[in-house]
């Protein structure tokens, strides 16, 4: 049993060119296609959320996010345009199994998260924005 | 499209059988998938153990990623006085037995829980993460276990939970 993709991604190039996860005729893009072109990416959207890879900001529904929700990490946020920011993707998923039925207790929670990675002063660094399935956002 | 996702439990001597879309995880007095617990033969005599279960996780369709921060854990119920659920994750598979696995009991909450690895089978499930289509987790291996205090009856519902990345 799969679940529906709530928020679809789109990936913004250098170039101006964009690839959607799904095409006019429902034909889905593989996020491996990203990962092919990082070097390329300059934003990622993933529904209410897009990643801006060039500062490290993060906008949401429309208002631009920068600085870090930890004070002791906000001289890490988009310090530095020049330090490449690796995209960070993935879909957290809650399966559960009840042990008398399955099919009763099978909801899947989906929790998509979104943002990037980069080394500093050897060191990885990491934000992330969990967007939740009630729509709520944490930060990491 | 996402990866589609059942559950599959392996009975049998070993190397064992694979059934794919459980519909029950019940523990019983024989070594079966998707066990009826109202059938009198099936049901755990006080004070011993039921067979013990290898269980895994099965992706297909379309995916880039499973994995890494795999987890498992009873999320949901509580076990009557003298029943305990053990829980182990493993890459070997070996005939179901009552004999104890000797495993400890399966984590109540996320922070303890079980780590899951991923691999192309259950018996190379040793990745945080894998990209091979299909994919399994390693084995879940359970047994309940009783004392002769146990209460008469179903031990009520109970949930496990499996928590994974995907992309």
């Amino acid at each position: 049993m799969g679940y529906e993709i709530t928020y679809p991604w789109v990936a913004y190039f250098r170039d101006g060119s964009t690839l959607s996860q799904f095409g006019p005729d429902g034909s889905e893009t593989l996020f491996r296609k990203i990962l092919d072109r990082c070097g390329d990416l300059e934003r990622f959207q993933v529904g209410p959320i897009t990643v801006d890879l060039r500062d490290g900001s993060f906008t949401m529904h429309g208002i631009k996010l920068t600085g870090s929700s930890c004070v002791e990490n906000f001289e890490e946020w988009g310090i530095d345009e020049r330090i490449p920011k690796r995209l960070i993707y993935f879909r957290r998923v809650a399966r559960k199994f009840g042990i008398g039925d399955v099919a009763k207790e099978e909801a899947v929670c989906v929790v998509y998260a979104v943002g990037w990675q980069a080394t500093l002063n050897g060191r990885n660094v990491k934000h992330i924005l969990y967007l939740h399935p009630d729509g709520h956002v944490v930060f990491a | 499209m996402v990866a589609d996702f059942e559950w599959d439990e392996q009975n049998g001597a070993s190397p064992g059988t694979k059934s794919h879309a459980l519909s029950n995880g019940n523990f019983g007095n024989v070594d079966d998938k998707n066990i009826d617990i109202t059938v009198e033969a099936n049901k755990i005599p006080r004070g011993e153990n039921s067979y013990s279960k290898y269980i895994s996780g099965h992706f297909s369709g379309t995916y880039t990623q499973i994995g890494p921060n795999g987890k498992l854990w009873k999320s949901a119920g509580s076990l009557p006085s003298g029943v305990t659920l053990k829980a182990a994750m493993t890459t070997t598979y070996a005939t179901p037995t009552k004999t104890a696995t000797g495993d400890s009991d399966i984590p109540t909450a996320e922070g303890s829980a079980l780590t899951v690895q991923f691999g192309a089978s259950e018996a190379t499930a040793t990745n945080d993460s894998t990209t091979s289509n299909p994919a399994y987790t390693a084995y879940y291996r359970c047994q309940l276990q009783t004392t002769g205090s146990a209460p008469t009856g179903a031990i009520g519902a109970q949930t496990i939970t499996l928590k994974y990345d995907e992309s």
